[in-house]
């Protein structure tokens, strides 16, 4: 189907080809407060990203996952030039996306489109779904030949042909998400950014936009870059996880390893916080304490050492840096060794 | 049944609950006839999806129903004794709070944007103060909003009384409209997906401080969700509805063991977790159905796998079934028409021990 169209492997998670997106020390800096306090030289920014270095090879499944306020859906944002970037680079198949200049854009935008959060905000609710589908092509004037029909791209995300007359608010959360899905999925492009494509949506609905995404990019080795808090989502799809706090990477590796054997005691956490569906099991641990700080204000050093129970005095002066621990697992964490051997088990 | 003897016994029976809602002409009755025990101490779990019925039956316990919505029969004993759906308007207030008391999944839907935290806890005493409040009344009020704040786990109590509610993260605001509901220290907490919002980290929190809530002062816990996951983790008695309908009720982990209902093995299957890695998750295809107009036979029978000819056309009844205290499935039920010897296994999500 699409140029990309290469079938993957089951196991892909070591099926490492060029990188399709390379993030470079990318920085998203957000204004202080502006205005009098900026003249005054107070307005600090909020550091949104803060140094971040990814990559998303082609037809790879990347889990981004974090609090709210880890700066995951700036970064997601930033990576697709939906917001400014203060430095850094962003490069989609070899070419900096913040140097791209007018139809240069356009093809850019062709190829990396966004799933966005909420979608009956994100679809017009005075055009009828028939529509909101074809939008895409006009925008792109992409030639009839190229195009999907209407039909074609409803079957692709499972719905009935008759949700072509209605518009977004005669649909549910559930289907106004798979029209998203189905836009996006109109240009066949070569990455997707899905962010929380499953918030809001009751259990069953969810599963199936997960087992969809998972037959599309089976089918069309689309690559994702998906976006959530939820762990157990992305352990479902993804290959590679990266986990941020406070504009920063702080883990990334192939998604079992990071499951099986977490390193960074925020990644512990986050680990230990997922329900177990046992109700015999013990409850999950409240590992980690209190709550994100304010980006605008972030602690020194590690910005994760107020919570951590493990943190020693260099945490709070140094800032860590990402480490190698194993083949493509990176952590940033002073103590990460000592945590692993102090407490061997996850939940506890 | 209505044991009013010290601790124990029934806090809440739902019998026979009918609401209806009416727009533009039409009537839908959204719950026919529900039925529901709660006992002391208890956390019972209310799970379904959206347009299951469950947050209107929770919003029915305070007679909280929009204009629209109205209670056309039935009864909602509290403690055996008060009939919720017959209270008159200041009846209901004195109720409100004091004996059943609600937070919601959004905070701020229970917080006014314009007074400080401390404020409006003490606005809650004073309203439910029998006798005239005096200044030094007052500073007692506020002393104990403090010590509320600290007792469900907020540091620095005493900045937060000074604060307004958007100063605060949506785990600690959820945390204030806790101490909040606890201030007139109620038999019975409704609690109406209150961590469906909240980062799964803030969601263990809030979990662990309901459930030191309830073992410390034998509160009995409503909890609404769609999220079975967190009701493995705190409830004790789960009831699975669809469609206005109780389709199964039971111990938690008898239900999860063995789940007797369709629906809720399916839901059950639905929730992704890592051994489903690679493997097709479950769900549920259709819609639930709308309940304008006349229904007939299972509510469920047009998603269900099991499906048989009868399930079309005749209500299921209520049943015990397996552990399951209750079951609306014709195929749980011996005296159904339902072809029993095409009737699979339960299978639940959990071994059985």
């Amino acid at each position: 189907m699409s140029e990309t169209a290469a079938t993957r492997p089951a196991s892909a998670s070591t099926a490492r080809t060029s990188a399709l997106l390379k993030l470079e020390d990318l920085r998203v800096v957000f204004a202080g407060d502006g205005g009098l306090s900026k003249l005054l030289g107070r307005g600090k920014g909020v550091r949104a990203v803060d140094g971040v270095d990814l990559e998303v090879a082609d037809g790879e499944v990347l889990g981004i996952v974090g609090e709210s306020g880890s700066g995951k859906t700036t970064l997601a944002l930033a990576a697709l030039r939906l917001t400014r970037t203060t430095s850094g680079r962003v490069l989609f198949g070899g070419e900096q996306v913040t140097r791209l200049r007018g139809g240069a854009v356009r093809r850019f935008r062709r190829h990396a489109v966004m799933i966005f959060q909420d979608p009956h905000s994100s679809l017009s609710p005075r055009m009828r779904v028939s529509r909101l589908l074809m939008e895409p092509y006009a925008i792109h004037d992409v030639p009839q030949a190229d195009q999907y029909s209407v039909t074609e791209l409803l079957q692709m995300v499972e719905l009935p042909k008759r949700l072509a007359d209605l518009y977004p608010h005669e649909l549910s959360g559930g289907q106004a998400r798979r029209v998203g899905i189905a836009r996006a999925l109109a240009l066949r492009p070569r990455l997707i950014v899905a962010d929380e494509p499953t918030a809001g949506l009751d259990v069953s609905a969810a599963s199936a936009i997960l087992n969809l995404l998972q037959s599309l990019r089976d089918q069309y080795g689309t690559a994702y870059m998906i976006i959530t808090h939820a762990l157990n989502i992305v352990g479902y799809l993804a290959d590679r996880i990266a986990v941020m706090y406070l504009g920063r990477v702080v883990e990334t590796g192939p998604a079992e390893e990071i499951y099986d054997s977490p390193l960074h005691p925020y990644t512990r956490a986050l680990i230990a916080a997922i329900p177990e569906m046992d109700p015999r099991q013990t409850h999950r641990a409240a590992l980690v304490g209190g709550e994100i700080p304010s980006p605008r204000n972030p602690p020194s050093g590690c910005h994760f050492h107020p919570r951590c129970r493990f943190a020693v005095a260099d945490c709070r002066t140094i800032d860590p840096v990402l480490e190698e621990a194993g083949p493509g697992r990176w952590v940033a964490c002073h103590q990460w060794r000592e945590v692993a051997v102090a407490a061997p088990d996850v939940r506890r | 049944m209505a044991s009013l003897s010290g601790r124990t016994g029934v806090v809440l029976e739902i019998e026979d609950l009918a609401v209806e809602y009416h727009s533009r002409g039409s009537t839908m009755r959204v719950l026919p006839d529900v039925n529901l025990t709660l006992n002391r101490g208890e956390v019972v779990g209310l799970v379904g999806e959206s347009g299951s019925g469950k947050s209107t039956l929770a919003l029915s316990v305070l007679r909280l129903l929009p204009a629209n919505g109205r209670i056309v029969g039935g009864r909602i004993l509290l403690e055996g004794s008060i009939d919720i759906a017959g209270l008159s308007g200041e009846q209901l207030r004195r109720l409100r709070g004091r004996k059943v008391a609600m937070i919601f999944q959004d905070p701020l839907t229970s917080l006014n944007p314009t007074f400080r935290i401390g404020n409006q806890m003490v606005d809650v005493q004073i309203a439910h103060c029998a006798h005239r409040v005096r200044r030094a009344d007052r500073r007692q009020f506020l002393d104990r909003a403090v010590s509320l704040l600290r007792q469900v786990g907020l540091p620095d109590p005493e900045q937060v009384v000074r604060s307004y509610p958007h100063q605060l993260s949506g785990g600690m605001r959820q945390r204030v409209v806790i101490a909040m509901a606890l201030s007139l220290e109620p038999e019975l907490l409704v609690a109406d997906e209150p961590t469906s919002a909240l980062d799964v980290t803030t969601e263990a929190q809030i979990l662990a401080l309901l459930q030191e809530i309830r073992a410390g002062r034998d509160l009995t816990i409503l909890f609404v969700t769609h999220d079975l996951s967190v009701v493995a983790e705190i409830c004790e008695r789960v009831v699975v509805m669809y469609a206005g309908h109780v389709m199964e009720q039971g111990r938690v982990l008898d239900v999860f063991e063995r789940p007797q209902h369709p629906y809720t093995e399916a839901l059950l299957e639905a929730i992704p977790t890592r051994a489903h890695r690679g493997r097709p998750l479950a769900s549920i295809p259709g819609q639930v159905p709308s309940l304008l107009g006349e229904l007939r036979g299972c509510r469920f029978a047009s998603r269900c796998r099991y499906v048989q000819e009868v399930c079309r056309v005749e209500d299921p009844r209520l049943v015990a079934s397996g552990l399951s205290e209750a079951v609306r499935c014709h195929m749980r039920d011996p005296a159904s028409s339902f072809d029993h010897s095409r009737a699979p296994a339960p299978a639940g999500v959990v071994p059985p021990a």
